[in-house]
C-alpha cells in the first residue's frame, strides 16, 4: 500500500477550513442567492422568476415599513448606549469606592440570553399587571400600553436593547480609558481644563479607534436584532417590531415564501456587508493612526 | 513668577514607603533650579508637591510666602511638562492653544500667543499637522510650546528631555535655557542626568533617598561636594575615594593610603581632631600623570587606557589600589609604567562617615 506522505496530510488538513467555509458559509449564501430567483413556496416546486422577487422586495411597503423601522431602532438604541455607556464610563473613572461591585451590577444584564431578556420584558411591560407600570404609577405616571400601541411597543424594544447593551460600552470604554496614561490627565488638569472636558478632549479621542469597534459591533447586532424582540413582541402589535430579521423570519418560516424568503436575505447580507465595509474602514482608520 | 519654600516637607507613599524626608527647599524668584539625583530619590515626589498634583504627609509649600499646601495645581496656576510626552489628540496649533481654551483667552490673542510659542520652539512649520503623527523630539517641543504659552508661576519640567533623541536634546536644552533667560521665570528641572543639571541650573538640589543632601551652585558641587554621596555622584565618573590616615613625618602632616601619601601640612590642624580614619577624595581629571619619572610622584602600573571623547581614562594600579585618573593627552599606554601625582589643593578630605572636611 502506498504510504500517505507528509506533505499529503498536510494538504489534506489544510482543506478542513476549505471545507468549511465552503460548507458552511458559501454553500448555504449561494443557496440563498439562487433560490431568491425562483418562486418556491413550502410543498411546491421552485419555478425560475428571474427578478420578480426584487421586482416584488422594493414594491413591498411592509418592506419600506421594515427597513424604516430596523434603521430607526439601530441608531436609536446604539446612540442611547454611547450616551449612557460612555456617561457611565466616565461615573466609574471618578468613583473611587465600591468600582468592583459597580461592575458586577453592571455586567448582570450582559450575561442574560437575549430570548430570556424579551420573555422578562415581556412581563415587565404587561400593561395589567407589569412592573414598569406599577413603578410608573408609584411616582404618579399613569401606565402606558407598552407592547400594545405600535410607537410604545417600538419604544419598548428600545429600552431593553438600551438596557442590555449599555453595559457593554460602559466597561469597554473603561477598559480603554484605564489603559490611557496618567500624565495625560494630569497635564490636562495642569492646562487649567476641568474634569469634564479633560474627559470629552483629551480622554474620548484618544480611545476613538476602540469607540469605532464598540459603534461596529452595536450597529451590526441592532440591525439583525431577532430573539429579544421575537420574545417579547413577535414583532407586533402589527408590524410595529417587524425588523429586518423577524420580516425574513415571518416570511420564511411562518408563510413559507422560500423563495421571496431568501431574497430578502440577499438584500439583508448586501445591507449588512457594506455597513461592515464603511464602519471597518472606519475603525481601521482610527486604529491606523493610533 | 515666584519664589518657592518648601519647608520641612515629608511625604510618605501608603503606609511605610518615605519618599521623601524633611526637604527644605527655597528656589529663589526667577532662578532655574535642578533636582538631580538617582532614580528614586524623591526628585518626581518633590516636584509633584510642588505643582500640587500631591498633597505632602508634612510640611508646608510657599509661593511668594503664601501657604499654597492646600491649593491645587489649577490654582497655583503652574506648567508641567512630563518625561512621558503628552500630547493631545489634535493639531500642534490646538495643542498649545488648548490652555488658553481653557482660560477663554480672547480668539486674537489665543493665535498671537500660540504662533509665538510655536516660532520659539521652532515648530511653526508644523502648526497644522496632527501632533501624534511627530517624531518623539518635535511633540516634546509641542508639550514644551502648551507650558510656555501661559504665564504661568513656575515652570516644572519633570526629566522633559529623557525620551528625545541627543540632537533634540541639546537644541531643547539651549531653547530652554534662552527662554528662562528672557523670561526670568522661576523654573524648576527634574532630571538624573548630572550634564543637563550642571550645564543648565544655577543651582542644584542633590537628592538621595529623599534627602536633601546639598543645595549649591553647579561649581560648589563640583569643587566642594558636601559628603562622599555628592562628590561621587557629581561627575563622569565621579571622584574617587581612599580611606587615609594621618601621619607626621620630619614635620610634615601626610595623609597615608600605604600605597602613597599626599603632604597636607598646610591644612592639617583641621583634620588632627578627626583621628586618623579619614577619606581622601580626588577628581580623575584632578590627577597629573606623567610616563616619566619625577620628583615627589609616585609610580603606577597602567592597566587600561579607554577613550572618553577627547579625554583618556586610565586606570593606574598601585598595590590593592586602583586610580582613576582622566587626562586630556598622554604617551602613557597599558602596561607602562606612570607616574602620578595627586595636587594637594584638588584633594578633598572627609570624614570616615563621608563628611567634608576641607
Amino acid at each position: 500500500m502506498k504510504k500517505i506522505s507528509f506533505r499529503s496530510k498536510t494538504l489534506f488538513l489544510a482543506l478542513i477550513p476549505m471545507i468549511y467555509l465552503y460548507g458552511l458559509v458559501i454553500y448555504p449564501f449561494a443557496s440563498v442567492i439562487y433560490y431568491s430567483f425562483f418562486s418556491y413556496d413550502i410543498g411546491g416546486t421552485p419555478v425560475f422568476n428571474g427578478v420578480g422577487n426584487y421586482i416584488q422586495l422594493f414594491t413591498d411597503p411592509q418592506f419600506y415599513r421594515t427597513l424604516g423601522l430596523t434603521l430607526s431602532y439601530s441608531i436609536l438604541a446604539v446612540g442611547a448606549e454611547f450616551l449612557f455607556g460612555i456617561g457611565l464610563a466616565y461615573l466609574l473613572v471618578h468613583i473611587s469606592r465600591g468600582r468592583s461591585v459597580a461592575t458586577s451590577i453592571l455586567i448582570l444584564p450582559l450575561v442574560m440570553t437575549p430570548a430570556v431578556a424579551g420573555i422578562i420584558w415581556r412581563i415587565m411591560f404587561d400593561a395589567g399587571f407589569g412592573h414598569v407600570n406599577f413603578y410608573l404609577s408609584l411616582i404618579g405616571i399613569p401606565g402606558q400600553k407598552w407592547l400594545i400601541r405600535p410607537t410604545e411597543a417600538f419604544i419598548s424594544t428600545v429600552i431593553v436593547d438600551v438596557w442590555q447593551w449599555t453595559p457593554f460600552v460602559t466597561l469597554v470604554t473603561f477598559a480603554g480609558l484605564t489603559t490611557l496614561p496618567v500624565e495625560l490627565v494630569e497635564s490636562a488638569y495642569i492646562d487649567g481644563a476641568s474634569e469634564f472636558r479633560t474627559f470629552k478632549d483629551i480622554l474620548l479621542p484618544r480611545i476613538r479607534a476602540l469607540l469605532y469597534i464598540i459603534l461596529f459591533l452595536r450597529v451590526i447586532d441592532t440591525l439583525k436584532i431577532f430573539d429579544t424582540v421575537y420574545t417579547m413582541t413577535g414583532g407586533g402589535p402589527g408590524t410595529a417590531t417587524t425588523y429586518m430579521s423577524i420580516f425574513n423570519y415571518l416570511n420564511l418560516m411562518t408563510f413559507y415564501h422560500i423563495g421571496y424568503g431568501c431574497t430578502i436575505a440577499a438584500f439583508f447580507i448586501v445591507l449588512m456587508n457594506v455597513v461592515v465595509t464603511v464602519l471597518s474602514k472606519k475603525a481601521g482608520a482610527a486604529l491606523f493612526a493610533a | 513668577m515666584v519664589e518657592i519654600f518648601l519647608d520641612n516637607v515629608t511625604h510618605i507613599y501608603g503606609k511605610e514607603v518615605k519618599a521623601l524626608d524633611s526637604t527644605t527647599l527655597r528656589v529663589e524668584n526667577g532662578s532655574l533650579i535642578a533636582l538631580l539625583g538617582p532614580s528614586g530619590c524623591g526628585k518626581t515626589t518633590t516636584m509633584r508637591i510642588i505643582a500640587g498634583l500631591l498633597r505632602p504627609t508634612s510640611g508646608r509649600v510657599y509661593f511668594d510666602n503664601v501657604d499654597v499646601t492646600e491649593r491645587s495645581s489649577q490654582e497655583r496656576n503652574v506648567a508641567m511638562v512630563f518625561q512621558f510626552i503628552v500630547i493631545y489628540d489634535k493639531t500642534v496649533f490646538e495643542n498649545i492653544e488648548f490652555p488658553l481654551l481653557v482660560r477663554k483667552v480672547p480668539k486674537e490673542e489665543r493665535i498671537k500667543r500660540v504662533k509665538h510659542a510655536a516660532e520659539l520652539m521652532g515648530i511653526s512649520n508644523v502648526l497644522n499637522q496632527q501632533a501624534r503623527k511627530l517624531d518623539p523630539g518635535t511633540r516634546q517641543k509641542v508639550a514644551l510650546a502648551r507650558a510656555f504659552v501661559r504665564q504661568p508661576t513656575v515652570f516644572l519640567l519633570d526629566e522633559p528631555l529623557t525620551n528625545v533623541d541627543p540632537q533634540t536634546r541639546l537644541e531643547l536644552r539651549k531653547i530652554i535655557k534662552e527662554l528662562q533667560k528672557d523670561l526670568h521665570q522661576t523654573m524648576i528641572y527634574v532630571t538624573h542626568d548630572q550634564a543637563e543639571a550642571l550645564t543648565l541650573s544655577e543651582k542644584i538640589a542633590v537628592m538621595k533617598d529623599g534627602k536633601m543632601i546639598q543645595y549649591d551652585t553647579p561649581e560648589a558641587l563640583y569643587d566642594k561636594p558636601k559628603n562622599t554621596f555628592v562628590a561621587w555622584f557629581i561627575g563622569n565618573p565621579g571622584m574617587q575615594f581612599f580611606d587615609v590616615s594621618l601621619k607626621q613625618s620630619d614635620g610634615a602632616f601626610l595623609l597615608d593610603a600605604g600605597e602613597f601619601s599626599v603632604d597636607v601640612s598646610n591644612v592639617s590642624g583641621q583634620l588632627v581632631k578627626y583621628g586618623n580614619e579619614l577619606k581622601l577624595g580626588i577628581r580623575p581629571e584632578n590627577i597629573q600623570v606623567s610616563s616619566q619619572k619625577k620628583v615627589g610622584w609616585f609610580n603606577t602600573k597602567c592597566t587600561m587606557v579607554e577613550r572618553v571623547g577627547n579625554m583618556h581614562l586610565l586606570t593606574l594600579g598601585k598595590g590593592r589600589l586602583e586610580i582613576k585618573a582622566k587626562i586630556k593627552e598622554t604617551d602613557v599606554r597599558e602596561g607602562d609604567t606612570a607616574w602620578v601625582q595627586f595636587p594637594s589643593e584638588k584633594v578633598r578630605v572627609y570624614s570616615k562617615a563621608g563628611e567634608l572636611i576641607i
